[in-house]
């Protein structure tokens, strides 16, 4: 208890939370001024456009909006849906499985608890410099490569490839793929770094080389979170697999750009709702799997 | 020691003045002591008198600050990383908190009890499709800890006393010459420590292995071990068959002082 | 084989057949790898067509235009600085990053509020007839069907918010609301919503009971209990939450431009169109300086925060 005193001076005590909840508030203050905001922007230009594009969600079209094509080709937009759809979930599972792959690697090389083996066996002028020079120089190496990989943003990759090597479907996977690499390596090497080390030492006790005691000691410990991460991964991979669509790729975003612009507004909400049934029924699937595997 | 010819060749472990610094504290102080092939014996002190130092050190885990450590007629110190794998191949250990790896199946940890002895593609090869014979010797040695029937289970769904035995299995698994046990009651309860304790003095029995385990509880130790060896803030204070340790010894062993014996009575006070 | 070792050997097969397992996770983690594995070769993406003649040429001019102007004209290191502080000054430069920021500030303050707001009713221990009366709980009735109904909307709300990507949001509400930095901060806001609401509501029913049942006990209603129990008792969570979210949000910042806002992106797809290479690929790296720092300080924010008390 504090003592009346000792209270006077402080009538509503503020911690640390409160700090940062207080100035999070002021600097969201200077946000809105930098920015010049004002709710007035927010009155929307053209009010009948923005009726016909809500009222379409009630009529989502399967046939083509375009007069020329309508009647020509049935369920034109129910079919590039499922294309699109489908090219969504073949990028995304194509470019985790690449970046699974380079994640892997990467949190093997960034897992410092490996590179530190025990000293007994490390006592050779060659062996320590292994374990002390080396092995942190490789983890840390492994720990800023990834860190780099993810602050470019997928889709800043995909412009640098584009302009790197033009266009194709193999340059938009590697574009995911990359920042991807980065996040599941640090998370990946985060997890190994932080799964029980007591079973390793046993196993290190029974002679395990190092190499044993990363795959059969700490491998199996942080499996389970990792198999639960890459899941989670899987769904954002699914979202930016969709955005990629925007910048050419035949995913769902390509179909829904180009209804956009065309202002066929029930063709959007066919795609809309296609992409919220997918990631509605991803999310439904690994949130149940990622509760077993916690158990 | 003696120097009868046939019981030098049967020295497992010989230690010479060996002492353990850790910065300021020091956890061995100039232990000496010889154990040889086929003992059965009880390391008993109080927390923090050494007893998990000397083991590690027995295990070829630590070397200790100064002193002679010869270990199968060699001396620690010249043993390089290759001999020094086939030495912890050749030596079980059992721990306190079991250390089973979770997630795996129970046959799976059985199996990881031959690491030492294999190399990373074989290991990978029984770990992922276990052979018949690996079956058959995980299953005989699950058997001899008394849970066969729990070769497929998830190894951290069972209770602490089963994974107990299952590390025990391991170790047997491992078919080492040496058994190293660091406490390997300290968290189960009177009925399932006789138990663990009977088990391992029977098997070190049948195969003729050498039997090194630390201890708290003095009746249980007597009770096991034909020897017992006290040590307390680092030393030795006796080292004799447990028929000739005397309450003496033992009050001796766990009596407390000064600042100790201050806070105990202001435990109980 | 012994006759003992083969009674051993049907012992252990029958041990197998009878182990404990998931039919749902073997199914569902085996399909997922197959998944994996048959999209890289499904013929959609050619290895081949990477190393194709045009590509390669492709690749050389790329890596020739790499190098800002005035070092590819060999006027020296204090040339190409002078280059880089230009386009620092200029509006791509620091008030472009200014306003990258400030769009995921805003953004993120919002869907802190919407999702506080929405937590309650999307929280199991607070929907329900009876909240922290652990001997009352019945499953019956017609106001614990209610109750439930409000749940099950809430949680779907979240999941429809987080399903669709900020992108995508951004491009529809620029329609709408034309070029100004709302549509950006709107379209980050609505996903972020989505994601901290759940991970607020899974945080509120997590929390220790013990003190929400005493003020429970004393009478308090809904609000009460969470405004005086359990914000304060989670606030630590949320904080740690926000800060984690605050990051992506600044990452997705930088490329919602794109779209024609006015942040980093916006720049960076000029530089592309206009095929001024060494300009994008030196505004991208400022853009993953910026992803960095905020990194960095939120990290450290987490730290004080988790050590607060």
């Amino acid at each position: 208890m504090r003592s009346k005193a000792e209270l006077k001076g402080k009538p509503f005590p503020v911690g640390i939370r409160g700090w940062v909840l207080i100035s999070a508030i002021l600097v969201g203050l200077w946000a809105w001024l930098y920015l010049g905001l004002s709710p007035r922007q927010l009155l929307p230009g053209d009010a009948s456009s923005i009726g016909r594009f809500l009222a379409a969600a009630l009529s989502p079209a399967l046939d083509s909006q375009d007069p020329g094509l309508g009647e020509a080709v049935r369920y034109i937009v129910l079919q590039n849906a499922l294309h699109g759809l489908g090219r969504t979930v073949l990028f995304a599972a194509a470019s985790l499985l690449l970046s699974i792959l380079g994640g892997f690697v990467l949190g093997f090389l960034a897992t410092s608890t490996w590179w530190a083996g025990d000293t007994i066996t490390s006592r050779g002028p060659l062996r320590r410099l292994l374990r002390q020079v080396f092995g942190p120089t490789v983890s840390a190496t492994a720990k800023i490569l990834a860190t780099l990989l993810r602050s470019v943003h997928e889709l800043f990759w995909a412009l640098i490839f584009l302009a790197a090597f033009g266009s194709g479907p193999l340059t938009g996977v590697l574009a995911l793929a990359l920042p991807f690499a980065g996040t599941l390596g640090k998370i990946y090497a985060e997890m190994l770094e932080e799964s029980p080390s007591a079973p390793s030492k046993a196993l290190r006790d029974l002679g395990a080389t190092r190499l044993q005691v990363f795959f059969f000691g700490r491998l199996p410990a942080a499996f389970p979170d990792m198999m639960a991460y890459t899941l989670y991964r899987f769904e954002c991979a699914l979202r930016s697999s969709a955005v990629l669509g925007f910048f050419g790729y035949p995913t769902i975003g390509y179909f829904l750009k180009l209804s956009f612009e065309n202002l066929y507004y029930s063709e959007v909400w066919t795609y809309l709702y296609g992409l919220f049934l997918l990631i509605f029924l991803v999310d439904a699937w690994s949130g149940t799997l990622r509760r077993r595997l916690a158990t | 020691m003696s120097a009868d010819p046939k019981v030098q060749d049967r020295i497992v472990y010989d230690l010479q003045e060996v002492s353990q610094r850790y910065n300021s504290t020091t956890a061995l102080d100039s232990v000496s002591l010889t154990i040889t092939s086929g003992e059965i014996l009880a390391i008993v002190g109080p927390s923090g008198s050494g007893k998990s130092t000397l083991l590690r050190i027995l295990a070829g885990a630590q070397r200790p600050s100064t002193g002679h450590v010869m270990i199968r007629g060699r001396m620690l110190r010249d043993y390089s990383p290759t001999t020094l794998r086939e030495l912890r191949a050749a030596t079980g250990f059992i721990h306190q908190d079991h250390r089973l790896v979770p997630g795996l199946r129970v046959s799976q940890n059985v199996l990881l009890g031959r690491l030492g002895q294999s190399s990373l593609m074989a290991s990978w090869r029984s770990f992922l499709f276990p052979s018949r014979s690996e079956l058959l010797e995980a299953h005989e040695v699950l058997e001899r800890v008394g849970i066969e029937e729990k070769l497929f289970e998830r190894s951290d769904r069972l209770s602490g006393g089963q994974q107990q035995r299952v590390a025990i299995a391991r170790a047997l698994y491992q078919a080492p010459c040496t058994l190293l046990a660091d406490e390997p009651i300290a968290s189960l309860d009177p009925i399932r420590s006789r138990d663990i304790l009977k088990l391992l003095t029977e098997v070190a029995a049948e195969r003729g292995l050498t039997l090194v385990l630390s201890m708290h509880d003095l009746a249980l130790a007597r009770e096991f071990c034909p020897r017992l060896i006290g040590l307390r803030h680092g030393q030795v204070d006796f080292d004799k068959s447990s028929s000739d340790v005397t309450q003496t010894d033992l009050d001796q062993l766990y009596r407390l002082e000064g600042k100790e014996r201050i806070e105990d009575r202001a435990i109980q006070g | 084989m012994t006759a003992l070792a083969s009674e051993r050997m049907t012992q252990i097969e029958q041990l197998r057949r009878d182990r404990p397992r998931s039919r749902f996770l073997r199914w569902s983690l085996s399909a997922f790898v197959l998944l994996l594995v048959l999209s890289l070769f499904s013929g959609e993406f050619g290895f081949e067509q990477v190393f194709s003649p045009r590509r390669l040429q492709n690749l050389e001019n790329f890596l020739t235009e790499t190098l800002p102007p005035p070092i590819r004209r060999g006027e020296g290191l204090a040339a190409g600085l002078a280059w880089a502080s230009d386009i620092l000054m200029s509006p791509k430069g620091f008030p472009a990053l200014g306003k990258t920021l400030a769009i995921s500030i805003l953004s993120i303050l919002l869907a802190f509020f919407v999702a506080i707001l929405l937590t309650p009713p999307g929280s199991r221990s607070l929907a329900c007839p009876e909240p922290y009366l652990p001997g009352l709980a019945s499953a019956k009735g017609v106001r614990s069907f209610l109750w439930n109904v409000c749940l099950h909307f809430c949680r779907f709300f979240y999941v429809f918010l987080r399903a669709i990507p900020e992108y995508i949001w951004a491009f529809l509400l620029i329609q709408m609301f034309g070029f100004s930095a709302w549509p950006a901060i709107l379209a980050l806001a609505i996903h972020n919503s989505g994601i901290l609401g759940k991970l607020f509501s899974e945080t509120v029913e997590n929390l220790p009971p013990e003190s929400t049942i005493a003020l429970r006990g004393i009478g308090a209603g809904r609000a009460q209990l969470f405004w005086f129990s359990l914000f304060p008792t989670g606030l630590s969570r949320f904080l740690v939450y926000f800060f984690y979210r605050w990051e992506t949000c600044i990452r997705e910042s930088t490329v919602l431009g794109m779209l024609g806002i006015v942040s980093l992106g916006y720049y960076i797809n000029d530089a592309q169109a206009t095929i001024n290479t060494p300009e994008m690929l030196f505004l991208i790296f400022l853009g993953s300086g910026l992803v960095l720092l905020g990194d960095l300080f939120s990290a450290l924010i987490r730290y004080l925060v988790r050590h607060a008390n």
